[in-house]
């Protein structure tokens, strides 16, 4: 049952992706902006050299953007669908090898903050809303509004100063692969981990917290209580199961955020992710690599939320019958 | 000899605007082992939390405030939460009046009764899993195999009702207390439950809470009724007697207002008071046709009445002759 | 640490020049023996005290190296190199960092104004300057080996001449230079279109010749993963888009070794980033930190740092796009011009950290006393302003002021007050960066600031943004301002070859401009600061932000750690 679902949902994100590889490939060919320029160098203003016309035509030739835009996204997503999403023009690095390069960092990171926000906030969340009002009620809503309130970029700042420049115990920027280092993966990983890690967790936490203030006045709950079941069970097992159940909707959205990286926090500890990729790409007007790495974020949030959807089917048996 | 013997039970919510509501007051009753008691009366007369003080589930803004719970001998007001949980679901359990929300959407029917077991019979998978099958039987489920590894949502609500009563009688308790366990049925299944709740009731021996608010149905199911109105008993007595000759003027106004072939239908003129602010006095008189001066200043208690022997009490100072006349 | 500019460099020019070329054959001559520690340091202070010290140098040198040398530099880059292709540069990090390590130039403009010598020993022209002779330094090895010649240089300039390369320096090379070809293995000869006295100055901007070896790159290739041998000091190493640059040591660079064993270029684009890493040394020099580090370094509070302003690294100018309904009228511009005060501006929007400036030209310079002499400033007077303004065709249209996001904001802003003070009506949009290239280009603007930076030359850096014919290419002239008599004076200007009628001629030019107000200029801009550790020695830069070694002194090459 579960498997034919599942297999069914897979299908259905197939026009969701076709829409969306549309959408993507015509918005960035209309980020205003001339790529010819760009690539010979006259971004941004500074520069007062001269430029030839006929430079000027080479190169626009070279970068093929006179062909009409439907010739142009045929031909895309003819490779596309081959593994193949073009070549920058910037270098000769296809543009899926360079994605592929920064993409274990990002999903590293996005991984370890779904984790740590994960084991902050179930616990905290559940905590707050069991003991309501008490002091774990205050520190969750702490938390809450802390991640709520303050922008990332400075929480990420004043990290950087405390555990990097104060206290010199972890390094503020940059990424070493598990694979070369693990210690070193994770003293790289740490910081940014945190940043996302809370933000997600304050997410999590306002969620579960009234979620299961909810769930616990359900009639189940009574039933669980009246068969003697520990208050451990009862709170573990009847109702964390419910409770879950709306909260996957919720952390299906966030983790796909997650996972197509943040700009800011990777800007600022210059961490070789994809989305800094984005944002540098984007300066460039690198538009192979820019659609290839917004592809690449949309295939992600459609496959999270796929699996998402999976999951929410895994703990309620109601939706595989639907 | 009496499994529970409730004294003078007394039941106060803490209201969110700082003011007290006592929802039950100074209430009195036994059930003896094997007995089936009827708890009847009108909507928020305080049934269901006499129920749920007996399992100690009340919400937090509840507190017993006086009174004993005798089990077994044992005051359960007075026991810790850990002993309590000894208690439930092994000695005395409960089932519900709502079948379709009762039961965890997210587990199989099948795990929410062998859990019972496990919990607290400690026994491992396979043997739960074997009991559980077993209960469904015994509370005719059909295909109970089948049943085992199904959702909830899966079943109707009669077969969840079905359910809830194998959880409840899992472990063979010595109380089951049933707060209104068929209302939300249909008529029918309402009839095939009651048969599953009274055959094992009958074959297991239990003592039963019946609480109801459908008079036909208590006079079908139990020994003996006890009839609340406003947080306090008016009546209690056996079954048949109390249901033919009522002495208490509220017992006379509730069988009056059931239909009833060749007799007018009478409700109870007037509305229940609101129990933040109860009436002094015997709490019926704004709506009893026979209150007297008295009645509006000193508050009846539930006493035994003459002829002595058949057990009935009723709490009233002019209470009925026993055959529907005034004494 | 100094926030003052100097107020001596570029005293002089082509002259100058010309001296220091012919010092230069004399310093190189007297130096071409083949043992690499016999060639000699070529900084400056070899180059005025004369070949004979040559020898004195490097026998020190060889101890000295052991001494220093070793050790790989972190370097913070505020940019990334785009792409590692010789002939593109798409921005001044990208050219300073290939400058600073792989890739040559013939000749380079030094931070005093002079021509030095570089992989071209002397050049020399003919009479009216159509021809020009080069000598090629002998014994230069490239990267993979191989020795540079004359045919090294010819493939590099029509590689470059060929339009269908895209190559950077296509523009400024192509209408110049007709012809290239060998006069021996270590000579070329460029047979230029016309008069061109001041080509080794265009050519001495790395973006617009490097040297590369013979056929490096297929024809027309543009994308390259890996960056062409060249002749400097370190090697092309490693390439990563988005995140670094890694070069290494060159033993066999024609310099001398330089001390650094490897020099990583990591892209740390938040500048509260890199100072953050150079204080916790995981960087140990960067460039671009802000005026609050380098504040805070001054006082004390942050230790073991050294910081010095980039104080040529750039200028800005506002500028009008004289096709708008709104600017084509003289009287309107010079309205917005008198409104403009351009020291509040530099206090408002670069914390007072600055020099006023009149032209395209550094202060204190010889262009900067010729244009004082023709074109007196237009200082802000909001009351004339306001009184133009009325006189004039202005009926309260919104101005479209554009600016770029990040710098371009707090400039916006403050202009935007003065303009609105006077009684302008204006729009300010703040842009992304392409967003903002893109309306210049297609004139989506009234009203402009734009930067710029100085090349040695005020009419060769600038004319692309006078000329007529380039008026229909809107990335050169954006102002879209068109004068044909303009243009014939500036053709008469490239082939002027002494100073005097160079300054005369600049003075003709700079009045023209003056008189149709199609620019304010606001200042030199000192915010860039490099910052780097203090046990960093060797550390120089010539102030126009860039990191460049090499004859002219500075640069990345002799920087070495001590221990
Ligand atoms: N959580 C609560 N907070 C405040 N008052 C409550 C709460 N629960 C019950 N009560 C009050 O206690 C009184 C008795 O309620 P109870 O649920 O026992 O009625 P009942 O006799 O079971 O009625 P029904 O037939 O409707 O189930 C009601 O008047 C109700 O208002
Ligand atoms: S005590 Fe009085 S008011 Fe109350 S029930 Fe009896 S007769 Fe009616
Ligand atoms: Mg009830």
């Amino acid at each position: 049952m579960l498997i034919r679902y599942s297999l069914r949902r897979l299908l259905e994100t197939i026009p969701t992706l076709f829409i969306i590889s549309v959408i993507v490939f015509s918005l960035v060919l209309l980020i205003p902006g001339d790529r010819v320029l760009v690539m010979l160098g006259y971004s941004g203003g500074d520069i007062a050299d001269v430029i030839s016309k006929e430079v000027y035509a080479a190169m626009e030739i070279r970068l093929g953007v006179n062909d009409p835009i439907p010739l142009q996204y045929a031909r895309w997503l003819g490779r596309a669908l081959q593994g193949d999403l073009g070549t920058s023009p910037l270098h000769a690095i296809p543009v899926m090898d360079i994605i592929l390069a920064r993409l274990p960092a990002t999903i590293y990171l996005a991984l370890a903050s779904i984790i740590l926000g994960t084991l902050v906030a179930i616990p905290l969340g559940v905590a707050a809303a069991v003991k309501q009002n008490t002091w774990v009620d205050h520190l969750a809503n702490g938390v809450v509004l802390f991640g709520l309130v303050t922008p990332g970029f400075w929480v990420a700042l004043m990290l950087v100063l405390l555990f990097g420049v104060y206290l010199g115990w972890l390094p503020t920027f940059g990424y070493t692969a598990p694979q070369d280092d693990f210690v070193e993966f994770l003293r790289h990983i740490t910081l940014p981990t945190i940043v996302l890690g809370l933000d997600f967790a304050a997410n999590v936490i306002r969620f579960i917290r009234t979620d299961f203030i909810e769930q616990m006045r359900e009639d189940y709950v009574r039933t669980a209580r009246a068969k003697g079941l520990s208050e451990r069970l009862v709170i573990w097992k009847h109702i964390f199961k419910n409770s879950m159940l709306a909260t996957v909707t919720v952390l299906g959205f966030d983790i796909s955020r997650l996972m197509g990286g943040s700009t800011i926090i990777e800007s600022i500890f210059a961490y070789p992710g994809i989305s800094f990729l984005l944002l540098q790409s984007i300066f460039n007007r690198d538009f192979a690599t820019v659609q290839g790495v917004v592809i690449f974020i949309a295939l992600m949030v459609v496959f999270m939320n796929y699996l998402a959807d999976i999951l929410y089917a895994l703990l309620n048996p109601r939706i595989r019958y639907e | 000899m009496a499994i529970l013997d409730v004294q003078h039970l007394t039941v106060d919510f803490a209201l969110d605007d700082g003011g007290t509501l006592r929802a039950v007051d100074d209430t009195s009753f036994t059930i003896d082992s094997g007995e089936v008691l009827g708890l009847v009366g009108e909507s928020g007369s305080g049934k269901s939390v006499t129920a749920l003080s007996i399992m100690r589930l009340l919400d937090s803004q509840a507190d017993i405030t006086a009174g004993r719970i005798l089990f077994d001998g044992e005051d359960l007001a007075t026991k810790s939460e850990a002993e309590m949980r000894t208690i439930r679901g092994q000695r005395i359990s409960m089932i519900f009046q709502e079948p379709m929300t009762s039961l965890n959407p997210a587990y199989t029917v099948g795990d929410q009764v062998s859990e019972v077991f496990r919990h607290h019979l400690h026994m491992g998978f396979g043997e739960s899993k074997q009991r559980a099958i077993e209960m469904f039987e015994r509370v005719k489920i059909p295909r109970p195999k089948d049943t085992y590894g199904k959702f909830p949502h899966e079943f109707s609500g009669g077969m969840r009702q079905r359910v809830m009563i194998a959880i409840a009688l899992a472990c063979g308790p010595d109380l089951l207390i049933a707060d209104e366990p068929t209302t939300a049925l249909d008529v029918t299944i309402q009839a095939q439950v009651l048969s599953v709740i009274q055959d094992l009731q009958h074959d297991m021996g239990l003592a039963l809470l019946f609480i109801s608010h459908d008079l036909e149905v208590v006079a079908q199911m139990c020994d003996k009724v006890a009839v609340m109105y406003g947080a306090r008993l008016m009546e209690v007595g056996e079954s048949t007697s109390l249901f033919t000759g009522p002495r208490h003027p509220y017992t006379d106004g509730l069988l009056r207002s059931i239909p009833r072939r060749g007799q007018p239908l009478t409700p109870i003129a007037g509305t229940i008071f609101d129990l933040r602010s109860p009436p002094d006095g015997c709490r019926f008189h704004p709506r009893c046709p026979y209150a007297e001066d008295r009645c509006r200043r000193e508050t009846p208690e539930l006493r035994a009445l003459e002829p002595a022997g058949d057990g009935r009490l009723a709490a009233c100072h002019f209470p009925l002759a026993g055959v529907g006349a005034k004494a | 640490m100094s926030m003052k500019p100097s107020a001596t460099w570029v005293r002089s020019l082509t002259g100058a020049c010309i001296g220091a070329a012919l010092l230069a054959v004399a310093a190189a001559c007297g130096a071409e023996e083949p043992t690499a520690t016999a060639v000699p340091t070529p900084t400056t202070e070899f180059f005025e005290a004369g070949g004979a010290s040559a020898a004195g140098v490097a026998a020190g040198e060889a101890e000295l190296w052991e001494e220093r040398q070793g050790g790989t530099l972190i370097f913070g880059s505020a940019k990334e190199v785009t792409s590692p292709h010789a002939f593109t540069t798409t921005s001044s990090v990208d050219g300073h960092t290939k400058e600073a390590t792989w890739l040559e130039p013939l000749i380079q403009l030094g931070g005093d104004g002079n021509l030095y010598p570089v992989l071209a020993t002397s050049w020399v022209a003919n009479d009216d300057s159509s021809v020009w002779t080069f000598h090629l330094r002998q014994g230069v090895l490239f990267h993979n080996g191989v020795e540079m010649t004359s045919a090294d240089v010819i493939w590099s300039v029509n590689y470059v001449m060929d339009a269908n390369n895209a190559a950077r320096g296509h523009g400024e090379l192509a209408p110049l230079v007709r012809s290239i070809e060998a006069v021996d293995k270590y000579t070329v000869r460029f047979n230029m279109a016309g008069s061109q006295s001041s080509f080794p100055i265009i050519i001495s901007d790395i973006s617009v010749l490097p040297i590369i070896p013979v056929d490096s790159l297929e024809p027309g290739e543009i994308q390259v993963r890996e960056g062409s041998p060249g002749t400097g000091p370190f090697k092309f190493d490693e390439w990563v888009p988005a995140s670094k640059t890694v070069v290494t040591r060159f033993d066999d660079y024609w310099g001398g070794k330089p001390y650094l064993e490897k020099i990583v270029f990591q892209l740390i684009a938040s500048a509260t980033s890199r100072g953050n890493a150079l204080r916790t040394r995981e960087i140990q020099l960067t460039e671009r930190l802000t005026p609050i580090f380098a504040g805070r370094v001054e006082s004390g509070e942050i230790g073991a740092i050294e910081v010095s302003p980039a104080t040529r690294s750039g200028y800005r100018r506002v500028i009008f796009n004289v096709d708008s309904p709104i600017f084509d009228d003289i009287d309107v511009r010079l309205a917005a011009t008198y409104a403009m005060d351009m020291q509040k501006l530099l206090d408002e929007a670069f914390f007072g950290l600055g020099a006023l400036m009149d032209g395209v030209v550094p202060p204190g310079s010889i262009w900067d006393d010729t244009l004082r002499a023709c074109c007196p400033r237009r200082e802000g007077d909001p009351d004339k302003a306001r009184a133009l303004l009325a006189a004039s065709s202005y009926a309260g249209e919104p101005i479209r002021l554009i600016v770029g996001r990040g710098q371009g904001e707090p400039i916006g802003v403050s202009l935007s007050r003065q303009l609105r003070d006077v009684g302008f009506n204006v729009n300010l949009q703040v842009l992304e960066s392409g967003v903002y290239d893109d309306k210049q280009a297609t004139g989506d603007f009234d009203l402009s600031p734009k930067g710029g930076s100085w090349g040695g030359d005020p009419v060769i850096d600038a004319a692309g943004r006078w000329r007529c014919e380039l008026t229909e290419l809107h990335y050169n002239n954006q102002t879209r301002y068109c004068n044909p008599e303009l243009d014939s004076m500036i053709d008469v200007y490239y082939g002027l070859t002494e100073i005097e009628d160079k300054l005369a001629q600049y003075s003709k030019i700079a009045t023209i401009l003056y008189d149709a107000v199609i620019t304010k200029h606001m200042g030199w801009n000192f915010t860039r600061f490099f910052g780097w550790n203090d046990n960093l020695k060797g550390f120089e830069h010539r102030g126009e932000g860039g990191y460049t070694r090499g004859p002219i002194g500075g640069g990345l090459w002799r920087v070495y750690f001590e221990d």
